[in-house]
């Protein structure tokens, strides 16, 4: 359980949009080499949850890297403090190859602390290790592709790939599988796995594929309407039959709460 | 407090007239997400039609006012709609506002080339009589606009809130698609609507008319300002607050006319700049977020491409061109050479970071009024002085690099023609010691590089520089965190960038472009005047620079040989009245392609064409 020394804490965090409360006073906490898995229906607030972990919404509440608040923060600080992530709609640089995106990541956070630098040609890239990911995520063969080519799964490794070349110690990803395969989500499963085991960085994990979820994650949080119902180990909080309700397994339960958050959130999520 | 009864009442009629053209602009950027920059031109085209109509042919002023109002301008709408807009419908917000852009500049130079550049007068068309109010008089004419400027808000508002139609319309541009499949003929409800705002364009510009002069570029400007101070205000939607805004631009126009009639040149000049001094502030002090764009828009596709490689092949080109041209023609070449510069520094700016700067004319002018007063008055050596004029461009770029933190392109683009506009307003026109009022300054060049021929070389050694220097930005680390920027914003800054200095860099840099070349016009043409650096020439060079292509470096090239060089080899007579509406034709057709003229020609296969890209 969150003890004080994790990474990253939030404290009852919330977000609201207009009249409606998409995140509603959720406290969560995850430390460097642990997968936290973030689960709810469609609607519940988890990518604005994110929004809110990493500054690109407005939110109240408070937010804490490595002990600092960082609450006040804009993105790209928080990033270079180590707070990285991935992006449920793709968010890739198209008009670059994919290991220009990889080498750009690499040097984005140096170019983003002191202005001058800007005007350097290569001096900020580090290309060995944009290399060395290239192949970890096993686009070793795509260096030279422009990035808009890529097919939905590739884009997916891309962007992990580009995360991790900003150097982060926590990764926030925001539906990773969504486009992958089977047998490309097993692989994807042992990519993250490496990269939890060899760098010690820590995974917060926004997924629906709950086979996914279930392999990796040794923490859950629910969320459901913008609160978080259930939280705790990952056997414990699968167990519970509201959570099953929410989210896991029982499927006849689970329409029937999605009709329920559909009523009460609108027509559009 | 009488002496002001009249500016409020004068004030309060030109606000309506202001009122009329900006609801038009509402009611159509509401229903289809796309600012149409060429609002303005629109209804000046109206009024000059109503001009031809009633006093070239002398039909009654009744019928030719029904037939500008219900024949010419839904007949401009329905094109407006079929042949723009379709194109533009998701494409990127920097084409959109480049093809509007466009539209204006080809409406304007099809006016001019049919009229001629002389401005006409219109007669009065309105009852003149006046009616006495307390200790004022009253036109009827003054009540007859303000009360058609009324009706139309009501029956707008009604419509908006009660019809079916007005509940059709707000839903378009949320979801067309959604509500296409609701059963409603979204296409009709377009050109309805486009049809609907150019006439309220039109009645602008014909209520305009008698009171201002029928004059194709002060009109279009006219309309076009006053929509858009009221349509910022208005965050582009509210018709309420629109109208309010117009009211109240109206009145500071009229009342700083009176404020500031008695003081000095220098107050004098400040009266235009009014609307603009407010437009700016809101657009700098406006919560982040609270002007947002409206439909769909796509990332703008063009990248400026590293190519400097190449600068070699490129300086033998162009001194070999400035040695063997005739004589006579070896001073255009230097004209052309200048503009090439002065494209430049926008390629720089479009094309790495696609955001459009509508002021640039104002920033090389700038630097030509600076490098003038440097050489002339403190007599700084040639080389320092075109340095210090590119220095001196570089606070105006900033100025438009405020706004560009906060806004999105859209309102971008409108606070750089703000700039624009103030600049014109507030340093050219009012700052006489600077500018020289209409007839300009003159100046001059080094000994050295005296003669015609000389100049055009250092030109074009010039010309090479500034490629070789956007080469080498593109491959620095800012045109990387540009084209970052330019591709996905918030995945740049979740990497750790800050999106504040790539901004203020680029904005940075191509002023000074702009304000180097501003030293070189000056030094080329021994002249500077603020009627060559007006804002209209700023709208005129984006759509050179994008048609010509924003990919390369030689679109800008391309560009300044087309608009200057080649229309010399063209007879006699005013070559701009055909090149000037070939640019707009141009960027109609090709903003949709952002690599342009260039880019198209570099990868034309025969067959393309067929198969639309």
């Amino acid at each position: 359980m969150p003890d004080a020394a994790a990474f990253l804490e939030a404290d009852n965090v919330s977000v609201q949009f207009g009249g409606l409360t998409a995140v509603d006073a959720v406290s969560m906490s995850a430390d460097r080499g642990e997968v936290v898995g973030v689960i709810g229906p469609n609607g519940a607030g988890k990518t604005t949850l994110f929004n809110a972990l990493v500054g690109a919404v407005r939110a109240t509440g408070s937010v804490r890297l490595n002990g600092t608040d960082v609450t006040q923060w804009p993105v790209h600080r928080r990033a270079r403090a180590g707070l990285g992530r991935t992006f449920q709609r793709l968010e890739l640089f198209g008009s670059m190859t994919v290991a220009e995106n990889l080498r750009f990541a690499t040097e984005a956070g140096a170019l983003g602390e002191r202005p001058w630098r800007l005007l350097r040609r290569d001096r900020f890239q580090a290309a060995d290790r944009a290399d060395e990911i290239l192949g970890l995520v096993g686009l070793g063969d795509d260096g030279d592709r422009p990035a808009a080519d890529l097919p939905p799964g590739s884009a997916r490794l891309l962007e992990l790939g580009r995360a991790l070349c900003a150097d982060p110690q926590m990764l926030l990803l925001d539906e990773p599988s969504s486009g992958l395969d089977v047998a490309e989500t097993t692989a994807f499963a042992a990519t993250l796995r490496a990269i939890v085991a060899d760098r010690g960085v820590g995974i917060v994990l926004v997924e629906h594929d709950v086979s996914l979820v279930l392999a990796l994650c040794a923490r859950l949080y629910v969320l459901e309407f913008g609160r978080c119902i259930a939280d705790g180990k990952t056997k414990a909080v699968a167990a519970k039959p509201e959570v099953r309700a929410a989210y896991l397994g029982d499927l006849l339960t689970t329409q029937v709460s999605r009709r329920r958050s559909r009523k009460a959130i609108g027509p559009t999520q | 407090m009488s002496a002001w009864l009249p500016f409020v009442t004068t004030g309060v009629v030109i606000g309506s007239v202001y009122a009329i053209a900006a609801m038009g602009l509402v009611v159509t950027y509401r229903t289809t997400g796309l600012f149409n920059f060429a609002h303005g031109a629109v209804g000046m085209a109206v009024a000059y039609a109503f001009y031809r109509l009633r006093v070239d042919w002398g039909l009654p002023t009744w019928l030719s006012f029904l037939i500008a109002l219900l024949v010419v301008a839904p007949a401009i709408g329905i094109v407006i709609d079929r042949f723009l807009f379709r194109a533009l419908e998701r494409s990127s917000q920097a084409s959109k506002i480049v093809v509007t852009i466009g539209l204006l500049v080809l409406l304007q130079g099809a006016v001019q080339a049919i009229f001629g550049a002389a401005s006409r007068r219109m007669p009065p068309f309105l009852p003149t009589g006046t009616v006495k109010v307390g200790t004022l008089y009253v036109g009827y004419d003054q009540m007859i606009v303000v009360g058609v400027a009324a009706a139309i808000f009501v029956l707008l508002t009604v419509f908006f809130r009660l019809s079916r139609l007005g509940l059709v319309m707000r839903s378009v541009v949320d979801d067309a698609d959604l509500t296409e499949a609701a059963g409603f003929a979204v296409g009709r409800v377009r050109m309805f609507t486009w049809s609907l705002g150019v006439m309220m364009a039109g009645l602008a510009g014909i209520l305009f008319s008698p009171i201002f002069q029928l004059d194709s570029i002060t009109l279009t400007l006219l309309v076009l300002q006053a929509a858009l101070a009221a349509a910022v205000f208005g965050r582009l939607t509210s018709l309420s607050r629109t109208v309010g805004a117009a009211i109240g631009l109206g009145m500071a126009t009229t009342l700083s006319l009176k404020l500031l009639a008695s003081h000095s040149d220098l107050l004098g000049g400040l009266r235009p700049s009014v609307p603009f001094i407010f437009l700016f502030a809101v657009l700098v002090f406006v919560r982040r977020g609270s002007l947002r764009e409206l439909g769909v828009s796509a990332p703008w596709a063009g990248t400026l491409r590293a190519e400097a490689e190449r600068w070699k092949l490129l300086a033998v080109g162009l001194i070999l061109l400035a040695l063997l041209v005739p004589d006579g023609k070896v001073f255009p070449l230097g004209t052309t050479l200048v503009l090439a510069c002065a494209f430049l520094s926008l390629t720089l700016l479009i094309g790495s970071s696609g955001l459009i700067c509508l002021a640039q004319a104002g920033l090389v002018g700038t630097g030509a009024f600076v490098y003038i007063h440097l050489t002339a008055e403190v007599g700084l050596p040639f080389p320092i002085a075109l340095l210090l004029a590119g220095v001196a461009a570089v606070p105006f770029g900033l100025a438009i690099a405020v706004p560009a933190l906060r806004l999105p392109s859209l309102f971008l683009a409108l606070a750089t023609f703000v700039v624009g506009q103030l600049l014109d307003g507030l340093v050219f026109s009012s700052w006489r010691a600077f500018s020289g009022g209409e007839g300009g300054i003159r100046g001059t060049r080094p000994s050295t590089l005296g003669g015609d021929r000389v100049f055009a070389v250092f030109l074009a050694v010039m010309v090479v520089l500034f490629v070789i220097a956007i080469g080498a930005m593109r491959r620095s680390g800012l045109g990387r965190a540009l084209v970052a920027m330019r591709d996905s914003q918030p995945a740049a800054e979740s990497l750790g960038l800050n999106p504040l200095w790539p901004k203020i860099a680029v904005f940075a840099v191509s002023a000074f472009l702009a304000g180097v070349a501003g030293g070189l016009y000056a030094g080329h043409l021994q002249v500077a005047s603020k009627t060559f650096f007006s804002s209209f020439t700023s709208l005129l060079w984006v759509t050179v620079v994008v048609v010509g292509g924003v990919q390369s470096v030689y679109g800008a090239l391309a560009g300044a040989f087309l608009l200057q060089f080649l229309p010399e080899f063209f007879g006699s007579g005013d070559p701009s009245v055909w090149v000037t509406p070939a640019f707009g034709i141009g960027a109609v057709l090709l903003a949709a392609r952002p690599g342009g003229l260039v880019g198209s020609l570099s990868r034309f296969r025969p067959g393309r064409l067929l198969t639309r890209a």
